[in-house]
């Protein structure tokens, strides 16, 4: 394994340099274009960086000597398809990630949600659920769960079903408290959880407002209008484009006035879309879509 | 024996087993002495009164042998006779009593025992024996038979005397007859077996007691010895048998405690018997003892060693380090003196180790294998133990010698059949065994570490290899966070780049109002001044020419000259505020410019009129040059052009002495294709003046800056005349170059865009050119004429204004005339910077835009009319050829068409414009007072006009009467219920029932929804936010309103889901083979239902909707009239493909026709939709067309 890195790694004392990162390159858009073409999964929009690492970790998990090599891999197994791309579209997500944007739907955006009679709300990307369990955490103390349904949707089989059990895939640690109690919670986060065999498990009553299905944000289309949207710390792997058409389609998703909360690392300032969506908390990255025209 | 101090008296053995018996000894001697003679004595007694017994028993036997035999047979014999006192009688016997008392009596006296006989009875003859105490109490006691020996020690004569007395009683009857028949008895009533006296028998018992006792004593003695002695022997035997022997043992113990576990000393015992096998026991326990723990320390020795081996072996991971350690232990470890240690590595065995070979290091070096006997063993694989050590062997050496070491053992490493290392070692003696052992156990041990340490070695290269390199990746992800940092510091800064532009541009706003606001001053404060200071002037101006005419003539030559000098200096200061006026003007942007035609011969006509004379006076030749490519006439500011022409052949005029001053017109036509570069032309000025140094070719041209500063009083002028020409020609849209040297004269041109005079089929001649607009700060556009005459200078406040930007001239002109037809106004104009112009001069309520135009295309227009607070609120309508004007992201605009444009759009477009300028009519149903007054406060400042009612039945009332744009609705109304009022409303043929919006209080059930949702999707609940939402709906509301849209439906559709296509075709008429047929929808979302289910039912269907899974299939069991669903996928709970699956196990619903809708677009999905169940798939957003054809197919 070491010394496959030593082979990736570009050294400095080698004289090709260019030569290796170019059949690199050349690789890695071949293994995209194959599982684009066999898969249908078009990952060519990720961004370049994070997709390299991935499929580098990818390599030596494999155990093969190149990319290449992933290749007939791809082609032939049915499990190793479902696992790259698993594995290429892994997210990370914690109960009450960026707890001021938490705080700021409590404040701002529930009231206003107040005034639908029926609320659906999309969590685009879900990953292993943690933000979908902490969005019925907070509507429940707000008391606009129960006519609330919550689409959770992700494109990664794996970490749906993770998802769909409620089970927490670590236990609940004082930082979860901390940043439950910094999203304004008004309990106690153990409160939510039931616990058997060292487990945690969100509690039926929640879990049973959300839905979790398999949803590509770059390739399917509008299912649903929602009141509000959530995809956080999905576009920030996207390049430029595959954001732009991903907010499209939130923005084609949103009903009039209603609300899309993006990551705290992201930024709609080189989308055409944030002339259409209006400013409601920077910091909290929530935006409300204000204009009636279509993109 | 010395050590059994330990042990007190009384817890000896010895003691404990003897002091019990020497006590009974004692207490036996005691009772002997004490009591033996009691029972000797006793026993005497007894056995004289035996002895008195059988005496008497013999006496008895004599005397009753007497009786029988003598006495009767004698008696029977009648002479004889027997009598007490028979001596020397003859023929008188003694009488039996008589008899045994003499006897007796002789034998009393001569001591030997003496028999008694007495009674109470006696016969006379014994009266005299007196019957003691004794004699009486023995009779009192005998008498009755009861006793038969009554015995007592007496004391008689000194002597001591056992006194038994028996009874005598008469057991014959011979007896009885006698003693009864005797003529001197003293009872004659004797019975049979009566006691007629008393038998006693006085037995000295002295004597024997006397031999008793002594006996006694004897016998005591005797005990006393035998026993003392037996117990002293007893004793010494116990001490030496056994109580010795047992401290012997004790010893033996306590010296191995006090000896700290010497286990040499044994017990010597040469007795077999149980202390001898204790001994002997002990001593194979000591045997057995020593033995185990040699074999302990053994062991030890060997765990020890190895333990210490594993502990080096495991802390040490460096090769040299842990061989050296390793070694120098083995070594010392096993006694040996010499040692070297090898391990097997690629080139051979190489020393790593060794142990007091310093000296001859040299001779240490990598072994090949099969070399020397190390190499050998490592071939061998077994360990060689050597004895005999050939002489050049390395020898042990310390400070005092050297010697050669007698023994060796070459020890091989081995795991799995390979050698890993090898240790030597040697011996100045023999070796060890246990060395041997020792080197055997442990070298598995070693073989597994030392294995380790290779491959530690190895994982520690490899580690650094990979530290090496993670230390780039560490650098370049360094890098990448630096990036990143960098990129969101960027980010930010361009959000406050942002921010601040947006400040900025706030104030930039603010500015230009302020602007503004000062310019209206400046323009009035200009046109105040230059009223103010041109009424002096002419005043003056007057007065002093009619002076200076001196028509009276009155006044001197001076005061006429002074007159004269007065009205000329009028004149100039008149010039001069003129001039002055002038640059103010076109510095506040208040200088207007029009745009006539302009003839050019007229032209040089009017310049040559005006400076020909002049030219003449200073004798200068002064000509006009026109190039022959030069269009007759053309469009421009005559005024402007003249001032500018005239003041920069004035200039020329004034600066040359000599020579000539040409004016040459000349066009240069477009040079490219590029469009940047219009045609032009050029006014050329030339003189042969004095000329200009380069230095002030710039200063020239500003204001009050001349040549040099001496130029004004040698040449007159204000300075300001360049000035202006220069800000006119700029006004223009043209400039001025010069060219010029000191004393070679100068060049001036003036270049101006050249635009075509165009004739036109209306008369046009004549038109006046009106101010049509005024610089504003940001642009300086030129607004055109309309290439028709339109309505801008007959404009009804009643009617609707439209503007028309079109470049094609007879579009326009149907446009222009649709409008008429539609009773509105229009201006036009080609261009979409006279558009501009128009729109900020003239109330505009509509724009029609073309795209295509020239110089400012019609995107760019739309966005300087939505960038302009005043303007941006006009609704703009694009119409235009092009075919991708749909995929062109044209913001600003509201709608757009494409060209040909149909008839009836061009209609409805006009309308629309119409239609802007309306309030919305609102019916709110609230019978909530505070609530009814809290809306209309709210909806106050909105384009709307409220109505409120309180209750239902009068609100139909009014809907009947009036028409509506939107109903605000609440539920809880009292008699009819706001569900009821839809109900009825929509029932009712009067009645059209415009949008609703629910705004209720209520808490919304699924069944509310269910009931609302064929009326409307649009529900508010009363929140706190729910007033922000009202308005935020009715917003929307109003501009769907004004937006056109193909459907005239008036019911607000969520717009993202359904396709809208704008479709200019009239609606088609509803398919009939859809009539009455029912179909179910199923979608959790109301909204999209609704929608969906209002285009389906205009095709004449019947439409049956649920919510769930669940709930679809509940519906197909309950109604059997259902022919077709429209199956959503993706829905909480049971999902799409499950409903699907199941209702397809049930044989009923097998051939169901099922259409999934899903917003998956992948591949996979149609065949996932396909294996669930379904018949076929359309995907999100619904194409209704496409939909309908799907559903013809499968119905």
């Amino acid at each position: 394994m070491v010394i496959n890195l030593a082979k990736e790694v570009p050294i400095l004392h080698e004289q090709n340099i260019t030569e290796t990162l170019r059949t690199e390159n050349l690789e890695i858009d071949l293994f995209i274009t194959a599982i684009k073409g066999k898969l249908g999964y078009d990952l060519s929009g990720y961004a370049r960086a994070s997709i390299k690492r991935r499929i580098a970790q990818l390599v030596i998990d494999e155990n093969v000597t190149c990319i290449a090599e992933l290749i007939p891999k791809l082609l032939y197994s049915r499990q190793c398809q479902t696992n790259f791309v698993n594995r290429l579209t892994v997210n990370v997500s914690e109960l009450f990630r960026h707890p001021i944007s938490f705080l700021s739907l409590r404040e701002s955006v529930l009231p206003y949600l107040a005034s639908f009679p029926r609320r659906d709300i999309w969590i685009a990307g879900c990953a292993t659920g943690e933000e979908a369990y902490s969005m019925a955490i907070l509507l429940e103390e707000v008391g606009l769960l129960n006519n609330t349904q919550i689409h959770a949707t992700d494109i990664n089989t794996d970490v749906l079903k993770q998802a769909k059990t409620g089970i927490l895939t670590k236990k609940l640690t004082r930082e979860d408290a901390t940043r439950y109690q910094a999203s304004g919670g008004t309990s106690s986060l153990s409160n939510y959880f039931s616990t058997a065999y060292n487990k945690y498990k969100l509690s039926q009553h929640l879990l049973d407002h959300i839905s979790f299905s398999h949803h590509n944000i770059l390739q399917d289309k509008v299912f649903c209008s929602a009141q509000l949207i959530m995809c956080r710390n999905v576009m920030i792997y996207f390049d430029l484009n595959t954001q732009n058409s991903a907010l499209a389609l939130f923005n084609n998703s949103l009903v009039q006035n209603g609300y899309l909360v993006i990551g705290e690392k992201e930024s709609l300032i080189n989308s055409p879309i944030s002339n259409l969506l209006k400013t409601i908390d920077e910091a909290a990255k929530i935006y409300q879509r204000k204009s009636s025209e279509n993109v | 024996m010395s050590m059994k101090n330990n042990i007190n008296f009384f817890e000896k053995l010895s003691t404990r087993l003897f002091t019990p018996l020497v006590v009974i000894f004692i207490f036996v001697i005691i009772i002997l002495i004490v009591y033996v003679p009691s029972v000797t004595q006793e026993h005497t007694i007894k056995s004289a009164i035996s002895t008195a017994e059988n005496t008497v028993k013999q006496y008895k036997k004599i005397r009753s042998y007497y009786t029988k035999n003598v006495i009767k047979k004698v008696l029977s014999t009648s002479d004889v006779t027997a009598n007490y006192d028979h001596e020397g009688i003859n023929k008188v016997i003694p009488l039996p009593a008589t008899f045994i008392h003499e006897i007796s009596e002789e034998f009393t006296q001569q001591g030997i025992i003496a028999l008694k006989l007495y009674s109470p009875f006696p016969f006379p003859n014994r009266k005299n024996r007196i019957l003691d105490s004794f004699a009486n109490n023995a009779w009192t006691a005998l008498k009755n038979n009861g006793v038969k020996t009554f015995s007592q020690v007496d004391t008689i004569n000194g002597k001591e005397v056992v006194r038994v007395a028996i009874s005598d009683t008469m057991t014959q009857q011979a007896c009885v007859d006698c003693h009864n028949s005797h003529p001197k008895t003293p009872k004659n009533d004797w019975q049979l077996n009566d006691v007629r006296g008393v038998l006693e028998v006085q037995i000295p018992i002295e004597e024997r007691l006397i031999n008793a006792s002594s006996l006694n004593e004897k016998i005591t003695a005797i005990v006393l010895v035998a026993v003392s002695s037996t117990v002293i022997l007893l004793f010494i035997m116990f001490k030496r048998l056994v109580s010795g022997r047992l401290d012997n043992v004790h010893d033996a113990l306590q010296y191995i405690a006090s000896s700290d576990g010497d286990l040499s000393k044994r017990l010597i015992e040469t007795r077999k018997d149980e202390i001898g096998q204790l001994a002997q026991g002990y001593n194979q326990m000591l045997e057995s003892i020593n033995d185990s723990r040699n074999t302990t320390k053994a062991r030890e020795w060997l765990e020890n060693g190895i333990s210490e081996i594993n502990n080096i072996v495991r802390e040490l991971q460096d090769k040299t380090q842990v061989s050296n350690q390793l070694l120098s232990y083995l070594v010392r470890y096993l006694d040996a003196h010499l040692g070297a240690l090898y391990w097997l590595e690629e080139s051979g065995l190489k020393p790593y180790a060794n142990y007091a070979l310093e000296k001859q290091l040299s001779k240490l070096k990598t072994i090949a294998l099969g070399e020397g006997l190390v190499g050998q063993a490592a071939l061998n694989k077994k360990p060689l133990h050597i004895t005999t050590i050939p002489n050049n062997y390395f020898e042990i050496s310390s400070s005092f010698g050297e010697v050669k070491p007698q023994s060796l053992i070459i020890y091989p490493i081995i795991y799995n059949n390979k050698v890993i290392a090898i240790i030597e070692l040697a011996w100045l003696a023999e070796t060890p065994v246990k060395s041997l052992t020792f080197l055997e156990m442990v070298s598995e041990v070693l073989a597994v570490s030392f294995i380790n340490i290779n491959q530690n070695e190895n994982v520690l290269t490899m580690l650094k290899e990979s530290q090496v390199q993670s230390e780039e990746l560490q650098t370049q992800q360094e890098e990448l966070r630096v990036t990143n940092e960098a990129l969101s510091v960027k980010t930010d800064a361009i959000r406050n780049q942002q921010t601040i532009l947006e400040k900025t541009n706030r104030e930039m706003e603010k500015k230009a109002a302020a602007l503004e606001e000062s310019s209206k001053y400046k323009s009035e404060f200009l046109a105040n001044m230059s009223h103010e200071l041109r009424t002096p002037l002419n005043s003056l101006l007057i007065l002093s020419r009619s002076l200076a005419q001196n028509d009276d003539n009155n006044l001197s030559e001076d005061e006429v000259e002074s007159a004269e000098v007065i009205q000329e200096s009028g004149r100039n200061l008149l010039e001069l505020i003129n001039e002055i006026l002038d640059l103010s003007k076109v510095e506040a942007g208040q200088m207007q410019v029009f745009a006539d035609t302009l003839s050019v011969n007229d032209f040089i006509a009017a310049l040559k009129r005006k400076f020909t004379h002049m030219a003449e006076d200073k004798k200068l030749t002064f000509n006009i040059n026109l190039a022959e490519n030069l269009p007759s006439d053309f469009i421009v500011d005559g005024t402007k052009l003249h001032q500018i022409i005239t003041n920069l052949i004035s200039n020329a005029l004034k600066f040359t002495e000599q020579g000539e001053i040409n004016l040459t017109l000349s066009y240069k036509a477009q040079e490219s294709s590029n469009s940047k570069h219009e045609p032009l032309l050029i006014f050329c000025v030339t003189d042969t003046g004095i000329g200009i140094a380069k230095e002030k070719h710039q200063a020239i041209f500003e204001a009050f800056q001349q040549a040099d500063g001496t130029t004004s009083r040698t040449y007159g002028g204000t300075g300001l005349g360049l000035s202006i020409a220069l800000s006119f020609a700029k006004l223009l849209g043209g400039d001025i170059t010069l060219e010029s040297e000191v004393g070679k004269g100068s060049r001036f041109s003036l270049s101006l865009p050249y635009v075509p005079h165009r004739p036109t089929e209306d008369t046009f001649n004549g038109v006046e050119s009106t101010a049509i607009a005024t610089n504003t700060i940001e642009h300086n556009f030129v607004c055109l004429p309309p290439p028709f005459e339109d309505d801008r200078n007959k404009l009804e406040q009643s009617k609707n204004l439209i503007l028309i930007i079109e470049d094609d001239v007879p579009f326009a002109r149907i446009v222009f005339h649709a409008c008429h037809r539609q009773n509105c106004q229009a201006i036009v104009a080609t261009d979409g910077e006279s558009g501009l112009v128009l729109a900020s001069q003239y109330p505009v309520d509509g724009i029609v835009l073309d795209y295509m135009l020239p110089k400012l295309d019609g995107g760019e227009v739309a966005k300087n009319i939505r960038a302009n607070e005043k303007l941006k609120h006009i609704p703009i309508h694009l119409v235009s050829a092009l075919d991708n004007i749909d995929t062109m992201n044209i913001t600003g605009i509201n709608e757009k068409s494409t060209k040909p444009i149909a008839h009836q759009r061009l209609t409805e477009i006009i309308e629309s414009f119409a239609k802007e300028q309306k309030n919305l009519n609102i019916l709110i149903i609230e019978n909530d007072k505070n609530a009814l007054y809290a809306m209309n406060k709210l909806l106050a400042k909105e384009k709307v006009t409220t109505f409120g009612i309180d209750n239902a039945q009068q609100a139909l009332t009014l809907l009947k009467e009036n028409t509506y744009d939107a109903i605000i609705l609440d539920l809880d109304l009292p008699e009819i219920s706001g569900f009821e009022f839809l109900e009825l409303a929509s029932s009712d043929a009067n009645v059209t029932l415009p949008t609703v919006f629910i705004y209720s209080g209520r808490d919304m059930s699924e069944e509310d929804l269910s009931r609302l949702s064929p009326f409307t999707g649009n529900v508010i609940v009363k929140s706190a936010r729910s007033p922000e939402r009202l308005l935020d709906e009715i917003h929307l509301f109003a501009n769907q309103v004004a937006n056109i849209s193909d459907n005239k439906e008036k019911h607000y559709l969520p717009i993202n889901q359904i396709n809208k296509a704008t479709d200019p075709e009239p609606l088609r008429q509803p398919d009939a083979s859809f009539e009455n047929r029912t179909i179910l929808l199923v979608d959790d979302d109301m909204r999209n239902t609704f929608a969906l289910a209002k285009v389906l039912r205009k095709e004449k269907l019947k439409v049956r909707i649920a919510s769930s899974g669940q709930q679809s299939i509940d519906m197909l069991n309950e109604h059997s009239d259902i022919e077709l669903i429209l199956m959503d996928i993706m829905m909480p709970g049971m999902d799409g493909y499950q409903t699907m699956k199941k209702i397809r196990e049930l044989n009923q619903f097998k051939d169901l026709a099922i259409i999934a809708v899903t917003a998956n677009a992948m591949p996979g999905d149609k065949e996932k939709c396909l294996t669930a169940g379904a018949n076929d798939y359309m995907s999100k957003p619904v194409d209704v067309g496409q939909l309908l054809t799907m559903m013809k197919l499968w119905l």
